[in-house]
């Protein structure tokens, strides 16, 4: 009985630490991954000890060869299984049987607005309801089980008995999740403890009794079959075996490969004419500020206008102009519907080779998924009407890449900040971002902006979901992206969004010849799984190491198109000649979470987002490191906050050649810091300019101020204004480049300045007036005593 | 083995009914092949058996714990308070002791005795001195929360459970052991047993069983006279027109206004002296203020003549109460903790644990009719007080009396330290003329808020106070020492007869039980009724300051004069004058429907507080009404877009609505009670003699839109006072 339960347990064990370890829920952690190098060695062991004394038993090859592919297998979920979540209603009947045995009164309905099976399960406090997805069933458990019991079809030799075993284990393993489903929903139901739904040790131990059950069918089939070691299956099996390989190939290459077809750099279509929201010809400019400023489209349509002719449409019926003029069409955040007349227009552009960018956000906010939806079900995609937000920690999400592939547009896109976007349906295959570890609750149309209430409840979803997808629609091409605040002004800037803004343009400014065939093909990829399945059924592959060795050279094969999306894909080419780059490595300020309302948030001294995007106010582009990577120098590097430990021997080597070589830097310190001014320390000493640091007393107090003093050719100037502005500018010549210390740099922290969506006070807009002042001041187009003016000028609320 | 030891575990978890319901299933399943699966599992219940027929039993063992706690803190010379009661001790403190004695050999009596000491020290030491620091070794050793993040689990959960396994994986290693020594040759051998033994032991199991019931055989006095003893500290107000908030809606006004309208006569007295025999069957104390030497010989002379108390006290001194309380109770033995008794997880929910009694039948394990919220633990210096519900896994969260400003609460939280364990909450004693005490360590359930979930229960309290206990005290205890003793002999003579014989017992004993929570009728105010349908599957739900509680409409039920009722069956309920189905998620089945119309068409009025999506539960009752719920999001009607301070006073005198569907009727039965933009929103028609009212926003009656626990929307407040009220009839 032994021999045959734990490979079982294994199994439960892998796929369970690998459904964590890959993120689906909570963030993962070096535990989960010991839960699958351990029994992975173990099959490991077991495997070379059988090759080893060559006269084994068949069924020790067959598991350990199983257990040995599985991990790589399981890497196949990530794009499939792990995406899905709606169960049929008859899996919620199930549960509900199992509930009923145990005494509990439950109903089983469809919820209307998440569509969701959901069962209603009686206590006394009420009805609870609970959504049956198959994220509460561990899908990764569940699915990898039934995968196992199909590697373990190897070990027997009729087929009659192979399918009986693999269906009967199906069965025993679809019951068994209906009752861990039950198990999990009594657990919360006395308890309240709605992580129970997703926690590891809860998932895994609720599977557990299963194996028992398994390795008792695996037992009966297996026993009697005769054990022999290595057998040499007959010339026709070999046959199927590569039959299911070549076709497992296909499958992989359908899927992972994105096919690219020739850039044509046509024009672009912004359409304003539908969307009273995201405007994209609002100005923004040194006085712009305001909701309407920084939410508008305009700073979108500017960076698109760097790289391609962009045309807004503000004012025309979409069937009335001539869309073929264009190659790439984005329809933003519309507010009203889009006529019979221009859907037809529009679907017919896109089946004759046009492309359309559909950009939606949360909720079905201003009925924009509904309109949306109008063109994107025709293609297959869908904007759901929902809102996200992280599982654990109800914050905005970061989309977690796979380790192993990558989309060529989420290639550039290392990092990369939601604000809140809605979910997206799509066929298999068409992802282009998935974010896991999501908490997905429906819309709420009696709460502010359709919001619920940015908390998991037991009757929502969770687990891995599409935010951007991608569909070739006739000879053209469908994309959506879920979360339109990526493209306002006030953060389009913000981190990777730059690149995202270009990659997804640049990947739909393209022919293609093949498209529709492509997408037709990868749609139905599905029944070549199920081929696959089949065949394993018919004729089983043979046990040993081939089965871990072709499961890895599959793995390899997707890192392998992985690499040839992104090589094949490189961003346009631009010289950085208006931008200024923030050095996110050596500095200690934080990249703002910029839609966060909270007090925390709003009172944080190391957040500058007003500061940076000041610089967009007066027409500077200003980035997050090189998101696009751009040729040539910035005009501009800054530093906020410095770090001392960040700057190794090799950064500073950098550092110093870049000024040298004319790279203006502005450094903003507060020198009281230690650990700023080691760093000012380094970088002066490197650049051999003598100075020395200064520390002052300020009245009579304890609190003491620091300054530099540069001995040699400098400018400086010490503002210590009335109205209690403190701050010091040196400005140091180095070699062709210059560098510029801002000391004091605090009042220019969002704390100061307030947020950035929102800065109306006289105060902050005079202390704007500094920044610009200063901004001016390092490009020589201003001077110091302007800047002390400016200062002087800033008034209190 | 492995079963005997899950068993021990699910033992202490506490479950009650399902625990005897599956425990019998397996005596019964294994009936006719007795293993020494069987016997152990027998002795692993066997004190559960006990603590049945002898409830002090918990607090024999409470007080041998303690002594234990004490040595042990001055043994290791701690400055900390260890733990008195812990875990489920008793059960297995006498598990070990019965299954030594059974196997009659003293050497493996000592071992077994030796092995629990150790390691009831090791866990009482784990609880209280490094459960902290190894949670704090866990996490820098995995850089990961593992308490919160991992397991989920606060510091007085893993104090709780760990220690918990420990005993568990013990109690399997002890039965590994015992299995070794061949523990068959101890046992007779199998047999089938006869049908008319069968018969016999089934009877006998059962009657046995029921034995405890004889303790609260009680003749209750439904014209009884009520007095409560007023104190400072408490009101008797009813949520009335001019406050809003739930939680600004009194305080036992309500108990009041239904003890009045249930029959009996309430009066009031400001002290206990001033309580008369004559003139008065049921005494009710609540938080006293005084209690000097006169009252307290007043109130022993009032419970010496056979009248009943009910003593309800609260948390952590909260004004001076305990010591006024202690002066009340010490005489008998009992005494408030300067404490409030929390669950060591976040709801009281499967917490607690309840004698089988005649108020207890409807309580449940939720603690959705008990309602229990911060109260004090009771302590018990006597055995002749029976703890009837005890909280479990509960800590007992010490009082700071720094703390002024929050009534001496504590954290919230298990420190090492704390009591952590089983904890009474709610005692009682019987006097010798039958009258009886009762205490409470908690208000909440009497009070105005809880009232309409909990009157149920406390409906039962009442009852039982105004009685008087039929058998004397002498007799239950001979009857419970031979029950004792036939089960003992059935123990010991293990063979498939007694484990059928043990099996039916527990079995009658559930089903009686059962039977009378089922049968037990539930005794309402007199007066309209509002019942709230809780049998339909909905979104609503019944704890206290949710989005989604009702309690904003319970409180409004009760201000417009009438008495809401939670029903959970289709029954209808008599002098039900209007219903509320609210939020609906699943179809309300066609003869329900038609049962809800017939009602209607008899005079009932029917409130149906649904939108576009849960309208479509409702069909089989909208469709024969030629009325349809639209789903079109209308949202906040009406809406008003940003306003000035002035304008949104006013707003609030007028009704707003959350998430607004429009009406569609086809019949000119049908009118409009309120509409905006055209769309129709709240319509009523006539129904044979009743009516019924469509709101066609299923939040409406939620607390989120209606009234929630500090403000109420008054615009809402009063458009629901004239649906109850009737105004829109005409």
């Amino acid at each position: 009985m032994n021999r045959f339960l734990w490979p079982w347990l294994f199994a439960i064990l892998i796929a369970g630490s690998y459904e964590y370890f890959s993120g689906q829920y909570v963030p993962p952690n070096a535990i989960y991954l010991s839960g699958i190098l351990i029994p992975w060695f173990i099959a490991l062991f077991v495997l070379c000890k059988c090759y080893h004394r060559k006269v084994s038993n068949e069924w020790e090859v067959t598991w350990s060869s199983a257990i040995l592919s599985f991990p790589f297998l399981l890497y196949f979920f990530e794009r499939t299984i792990f995406l899905c979540h709606r169960l049929p209603i008859q899996y919620a009947d199930l549960v509900a049987i199992v509930l009923k045995i145990l005494g509990k009164s439950v109903v089983t309905y469809v919820d209307p607005l998440s569509m969701n099976a959901c069962a209603a399960v009686a206590d006394q406090a009420g009805w609870k309801s609970i959504s049956i997805a198959l994220e509460k069933t561990s899908p990764g458990i569940v699915v990898g089980l039934v995968l196992m019991a199909l590697l373990f079809t190897a070990n027997i030799k009729s087929w009659e008995r192979r399918f009986i075993f693999f269906f009967s284990c199906t069965g025993v393993i679809i019951v068994w999740s209906a009752v861990k489903v039950a198990g999990s929903i009594l657990l919360y139901v006395g308890t309240k403890w709605i992580a129970s739904f997703w926690n590891p040790i809860c998932e895994i131990a609720l599977f557990i009794p299963i194996s028992i059950l398994l390795a008792l069918l695996t037992k009966v089939t297996v026993t009697g079959q005769g054990a022999k070691a290595f057998p040499v299956l007959p010339q026709k099996f070999l046959k199927a075996n590569v039959l299911t390989l070549f076709t497992f190939f296909i499958f992989i290459l359908l899927n992972y490969y994105i096919p690219l077809g020739s850039r044509v750099n046509g024009k672009v279509l912004l359409d304003d004419f539908h969307s009273n929201w995201e405007w994209s010809k609002v100005d923004f400019g040194r006085d712009s500020y305001g909701e309407r400023a920084t939410y508008s489209a305009n700073a979108y349509r500017q960076l698109l206008q760097k790289y391609w002719t962009v045309d807004v449409n503000s004012n025309v019926s979409l069937d009335a102009i001539p869309l073929s003029d264009y190659k790439v069409i984005i329809l933003k955040t519309p507010t009203k519907p889009y006529s019979n007349k221009e859907k037809s227009a529009l679907l017919s552009y896109a089946r004759s080779g046009g492309s359309l960018y559909l950009l939606g956000d949360h909720t079905n906010l201003f009925g924009m998924s509904t309109y949306l939806n109008v063109i994107a079900k025709e293609s297959g995609l869908e904007f759901e009407f929902n809102d996200q937000f992280d599982l654990t920690t109800q914050d905005t999400t970061k989309p977690e890449y796979s380790f192993l592939w990558n989309h060529p547009i989420s290639s550039h896109l290392a990092r990369l900040t939601f604000l809140t976007s809605c979910t997206l349906k799509c066929p298999l295959g068409s992802d282009i971002i998935t974010g896991r570890g999501m908490g997905v609750e429906p819309v709420d149309y009696s709460h502010v902006h359709f919001f619920g209430n940015i908390k998991v409840d037991p009757d929502e979803n969770w687990g891995a979901f599409v935010q951007m997808a991608s569909v070739f629609y006739g000879k053209g091409q469908v994309m959506a992206f879920a979360d339109s605040t990526c493209i306002s002004t006030f953060c389009i800037y913000d981190d990777c969004k730059p690149s995202l803004a270009i990659a997804a343009v640049d990947f739909l400014n393209r022919n293609y010849v093949h498209g529709e065939v492509w997408q037709w093909m990868r749609s139905r990829s599905w029944w070549l799984v199920a081929l696959i399945g089949f065949v394993f059924l018919l004729a089983p592959i043979r046990p040993g190491i081939l089965v871990p060795v072709s499961a890895f050279v599959a793995i390899l094969f997707v890192l392998g198109l992985s690499n040839i999306n992104y090589t094949q894909f490189p961003l346009p080419i631009r010289f950085a000649n208006k931008a200024i780059c923030f050095d996110s490595s050596l500095s200690g300020a934080r990249i703002a979470r910029m839609l966060d309302n909270s007090n925390e948030a709003i009172n944080d001294d190391h957040v500058y987002d007003m500061w940076f995007l000041n610089f967009l106010r007066l027409g500077y582009e200003p980035y997050y490191d090189n998101p696009l990577r751009l040729d040539g120098f910035p005009k501009l590097r800054v530093i906020i906050h410095p770090q001392s430990a960040a700057l190794t021997e090799s950064r500073k080597q950098k550092l110093l050649h870049d000024i040298k070589s004319g790279q203006k830097y502005i450094i903003l310190c507060e020198l009281s810091s230690v650990s700023e001014r080691e760093m000012i320390e380094k970088i002066l000493t490197a650049c051999n300019v003598s100075f020395y640091f200064k520390d002052v007393l300020i009245d009579k107090a304890s609190e003491s101020s620091w300054s530099i003093v540069i001995n040699g050719d400098s400018e400086c100037l010490t503002v210590n204004a009335e109205n209690g502005e403190k701050f010091e500018i040196i400005r140091v010549k180095i070699g062709d480049g210059e560098l510029t210390l801002l000391n004091g740099c605090e009042i220019f922290n969002r704390k100061s300045l307030g947020p950035i969506y929102n800065a109306t006070t006289k105060r902050q807009r005079s202390l704007c007036e500094v920044e610009y002042a200063i901004i001016r001041y390092c490009f020589h187009d201003g001077s110091l005593s302007t800047i002390k003016e400016r200062a002087l000028e800033v008034v209190a609320d | 083995m492995l079963l005997a030891g899950i068993s021990f575990l699910v033992l202490n978890l506490q479950i009650q009914d399902n625990l005897y319901f599956s425990t019998a299933a397996v005596f019964l399943g294994s009936a006719l092949v007795p293993t020494t699966l069987q016997a152990m599992t027998i002795w692993v219940i066997f004190p559960k058996i006990l603590n049945r027929f002898f409830p002090q039993l918990s607090i024999l063992i409470e007080w041998i714990s303690n002594w234990f706690s004490h040595i042990l803190a001055l043994t290791i010379g701690s400055e900390i308070t260890l733990g008195s009661t812990f875990l489920g001790v008793q059960q297995l403190w006498l598990c070990v002791f019965f299954i030594a004695i059974s196997i009659r050999k003293i050497n493996y009596l000592v071992a077994a005795l030796g092995g629990f000491m150790v390691i009831w020290t090791s866990a009482i030491v784990y609880a209280n001195a490094l459960a902290d620091p190894w949670l704090a070794v866990l996490i820098n050793a995995f850089k990961v929360n593992v308490g919160i993040s991992v397991l989920g689990l606060g510091l007085g959960q893993i104090a709780s459970y760990f220690p918990l396994c420990g005993f568990g994986v013990a109690a399997i290693m002890f039965a590994l052991a015992v299995n070794k020594m061949q523990l068959g040759s101890f046992l007779p051998s199998v047999r089938i047993i006869s049908k008319r033994q069968l018969i016999v032991s089934a009877l006998i199991g059962g009657c046995l069983y029921l034995i405890p019931w004889l303790r609260y055989i009680n003749v209750v006095n439904d014209n009884a006279r009520i007095c409560f003893v007023d104190s400072k500290w408490i009101n008797f107000h009813s949520p009335a027109f001019d406050t809003k908030g739930v939680a600004n809606s009194g305080m036992f006004g309500l108990l009041e206004r239904a003890l009045v309208s249930s029959g009996y006569s309430v009066s009031h007295v400001s002290k206990a002296v001033e309580l008369d025999a004559e003139k008065c069957d049921v005494a009710i104390i609540i938080n006293p203020d005084t209690v000097s030497a006169d009252d307290q010989i007043a109130f022993d002379r009032f419970l010496s003549s056979g009248k009943s108390a009910l003593v309800l006290g609260d948390h952590t001194d909260l004004g001076g109460i305990k010591g006024t309380l202690d002066r009340l109770l010490g005489r008998y033995g009992a005494s408030f903790r300067f404490d409030s008794a929390f669950p060591v997880s976040a709801s009281w929910d499967w917490k607690f644990s309840s004698l089988l009694h005649p108020f207890t039948s409807h309580l449940g394990t939720s603690n959705e009719r008990l309602q229990q919220g911060t109260g004090a633990s009771i302590a018990l210096q006597s055995l002749d007080w029976l703890p009837i519900i005890s909280g479990n896994y509960v800590f007992s969260d010490a009082g700071n009396r720094l703390n002024k400003a929050d009534a001496y609460l504590g954290n919230y939280q298990y420190e090492p330290g704390e009591l952590l364990g089983n904890l009474p909450i709610l005692v009682e004693k019987t006097f010798s003329k039958g009258g009886h005490l009762i205490v409470f360590g908690d208000t909440s359930a009497f009070q105005n808020l809880a009232i309409a979930h909990s009157w149920p229960f406390i409906i039962s309290v009442i009852r039982y106070c105004t009685g008087s206990a039929v058998v004397p005290q002498w007799v239950v205890v001979i009857f419970s020492g031979l029950g004792s003793f036939i089960f003992l002999a059935a123990v010991f003579r293990m063979n498939s007869a007694n484990n059928v014989f043990i099996s039916i017992g527990l079995i009658a004993s559930m089903m009686g039980s059962q039977i009378i929570a089922k049968h037990s009728k539930i005794y309402y105010p007199k007066g309209d009724l509002v019942a709230f349908d809780l049998y339909t599957p909905s979104k609503i739900t019944l704890d206290h300051w949710r989005d989604r509680s009702i309690d904003g409409a319970i409180i409004n039920c009760f201000r417009n004069g009438t008495w809401p009722i939670l029903q959970y069956s289709s029954l209808p309920i008599e002098n039900t004058k209007i219903m509320f189905i609210i939020s609906p998620v699943a179809v309300i089945s066609q003869s329900r429907s038609k049962q809800i119309l017939e009602r209607v068409s008899n005079g009932m009025a029917l409130v149906l507080g649904i939108g576009g999506e849960s309208a479509t539960f409702c069909r089989n009752i909208l469709s024969p009404l030629n009325c349809q719920v639209k789903d079109i999001p209308l949202g906040p009607v009406p809406i008003r877009g940003s306003s000035s301070g002035n304008d949104f006073l006013l707003a609030r005198f007028q009704p707003q609505f959350s998430k607004a569907a429009p009406i569609i009727t086809n019949d000119t039965e049908w009118k409009d009670i309120y509409s905006w933009n055209g769309y129709s929103i709240i319509a009523q028609r006539r129904y044979g003699l009743g009516k019924i009212v469509i709101i066609a926003d299923d939040q409406f009656l939620w607390d989120k839109t209606l009234e929630a626990e500090k403000d109420g929307w008054q615009g809402n407040i009063n458009l629901l006072s004239r649906i109850i009220s009737g105004d829109f009839d005409e």
